[in-house]
């Protein structure tokens, strides 16, 4: 009898990368082999494109990753409707099996990883949506809010890292710290700020792993 | 439109005759046709295609030939009557994969694959690729006979992996 495991490698990542995002998931969870397979480079290449044809097959949809009312929502763009107005549609919204995500609070985004921060400022979660594998870092701190965090990329250490900064007017504290993802740890950056200062509302953009 | 016709041979000695354009959907008979190692008189002999597979893929390519001999024809076509077609096609393809077994979609995947025709494997992939959409892992394991060789300790570190996700 042909089954799926019959299939060249190359038959099987063409069924394979076909499955929308959601379900890959269950793929992964089915068998060694499939989830070694879904989660390599080269199909991580694939199944996006085929994603991109698929949805530019609906009239030139985009996907983007939306924060509203402290939830993440994977969201379908329509901007090209023949017929209809640009329209916005609600693919998925975050969920987890093991946290609370229903209070974030900050959304950071750099090279399709998302940084994202909890309303109280307890846990900062970074959460890679194509292959799943997440880093929660915990908050040791005792002030709870005007902080900011930024994600960024290290080309010389080759490493990820945040950038968090404080920023309270009374009492006046500065501090720069900046949490590196090989070593798994925060370092303090002497930076001293006396003529310039980064407003609250300025969060930071992220191009090319270079965080601004 | 040259009405050629040729002769296709099974793995299981059933022969098949076919008109050239439909089998030019197939790169690889397309490139004996080209190198002219065609004989009229002397069927092609499909070593890894059975029977009653290369009856579907026939199916499939005489279905097919006509929408792309009407190429010309399109430009002049409205897109309403262009959009009709379509639809009559996809239709069809719906229809066509409908009435398969999984098996048979593997086997028509293979056969596709061997003969190079591109539109048939994405049609089937893409049907398989919507048998797995929205389902367990359990589901997935059984719709695809596939054993799960995970340990429990591996189950529980792939369920962390994908704690997070777009539900």
């Amino acid at each position: 009898m042909t089954k799926m495991s019959n299939l060249p490698r190359d038959l099987a990542e063409e069924v394979l990368c076909r499955i929308p995002l959601k379900s890959l998931k269950s793929v992964r969870s089915s068998c060694k082999k499939w989830n070694t397979l879904s989660k390599d480079l080269s199909f991580a290449k694939k199944h996006l494109s085929e994603a991109k044809v698929a949805a530019a097959a609906r009239e030139r949809e985009f996907m983007a990753v939306v924060m509203m009312d402290f939830r993440v929502y994977l969201m379908s763009i329509n901007l090209h409707n023949n017929d209809l107005e640009p329209c916005i549609r609600p693919q998925g919204k975050l969920i987890s099996l093991d946290d609370e995500v229903d209070d974030i609070s900050q959304l950071f985004h750099c090279d399709g990883l998302l940084l994202c921060i909890t309303k109280c400022n307890t846990r900062l979660t970074v959460w890679n949506p194509y292959c799943g594998p997440i880093r929660r870092i915990e908050f040791t701190h005792r002030i709870r809010y005007s902080f900011y965090h930024a994600l960024g990329y290290d080309k010389r250490r080759k490493s990820y890292k945040i950038l968090r900064f404080i920023d309270l007017d009374l009492p006046v504290i500065v501090e720069f710290k900046i949490y590196d993802f090989n070593s798994d740890s925060w370092r303090v950056l002497d930076v001293t700020s006396q003529d310039w200062r980064i407003l609250c509302f300025n969060h930071g953009v992220s191009l090319k792993g270079n965080t601004y | 439109m040259s009405s050629n016709m040729i002769m296709l041979k099974s793995s299981d000695g059933a022969s098949f005759e076919i008109e050239e354009a439909a089998a030019r959907k197939s790169k690889i008979i397309a490139n004996m046709i080209e190198v002219e190692c065609v004989d009229e008189d002397k069927a092609i002999p499909l070593q890894n295609v059975t029977g009653n597979i290369l009856a579907l893929v026939i199916e499939y390519c005489n279905k097919h030939i006509v929408d792309d001999d009407d190429d010309v024809a399109t430009e002049e076509a409205s897109e309403e009557e262009e959009e009709a077609k379509k639809k009559k096609v996809d239709d069809w393809e719906a229809e066509f994969m409908n009435s398969m077994s999984l098996e048979t979609m593997f086997e028509l995947l293979l056969a596709a694959n061997y003969l190079n025709i591109k539109s048939l494997i994405d049609l089937v992939c893409q049907t398989i690729a919507n048998n797995i959409k929205d389902k367990t892992p359990e589901e997935v394991r059984k719709i695809f006979s596939i054993e799960n060789d995970f340990t429990p300790e591996e189950e529980e570190e792939i369920r962390k992996e994908n704690a997070w996700a777009f539900g």
